[in-house]
């Protein structure tokens, strides 16, 4: 699985994903044997509760692979045993078209959100700039789209 | 200034997944460090579950 996590930076230009292995606090044999074999971020699901699991819940059963897009929702999904290239041009094929999904409230094109986003809206809203910021999708750039980003900052 | 604060507190948002727990893995760059969703700004994070027994 690491390795793939840098096949998808590495040959496909995928630099902003992330695999997150999650385990539960129950198989010591899981996070040894995994640790040994991967760089990648590994957590523990609470067990008996899994509360991860839960929060994922239809998805998130065994050997779930979940695709989570940049504002923490669900994309896709797909379950394997092993990785191999059908599972791989699935997981590219989502990404393909979901990557280059505009970071909603990045006034700036900087792929963050942040104060300077706010700063920027305000200011064209103030100066009744004709640029189109809809944030909120209800067709206009108005004061609603500043709280929709402050929103996205603060979460 | 009222209208713009009850906006703000009515129309709050949340992230499909949200959780953060510590990364146990210390081959992992963030190691000991809490993980999640959330911690990856901007990036597309991909959750892959273990065996349940």
């Amino acid at each position: 699985m690491s390795n793939f996590q840098e096949e998808l930076k590495n040959d496909y230009g995928f630099e902003n994903v992330v695999i997150i292995a999650i385990g539960q606090t129950n198989i010591s044999s899981f996070n040894n044997s995994f640790c040994a074999n991967s760089d990648l971020p590994l957590v523990m699901d609470e067990f008996p509760e899994l509360p991860i699991r839960e929060q994922f819940s239809p998805y998130g059963e065994s050997h779930d692979f979940i695709i989570v897009d940049y504002d923490g929702n669900y994309l896709d999904h797909i379950n394997f045993l092993s990785l191999g290239n059908i599972e791989k041009n699935y997981i590219i094929d989502v990404l393909e078209d979901n990557y280059n999904q505009i970071v909603l409230g990045d006034v700036n094109g900087d792929t963050f959100v942040n104060i300077q986003d706010v700063i920027l809206l305000v200011n064209m809203i103030l100066s009744n700039s004709s640029d189109n910021v809809d944030v909120n999708g209800d067709g206009s750039t108005n004061i609603l789209d500043v709280i929709q980003i402050v929103n996205i900052i603060l979460n | 200034m009222r209208v713009f604060l009850m906006l703000l507190i009515t129309s709050f948002s949340f992230s499909q997944y949200a959780y953060s727990l510590t990364d146990n893995n210390s081959s992992s760059d963030y190691y000991l460090e809490n993980v999640g969703p959330e911690y990856f700004e901007n990036q597309i994070t991909m959750h892959y579950f273990g065996s349940f027994t």
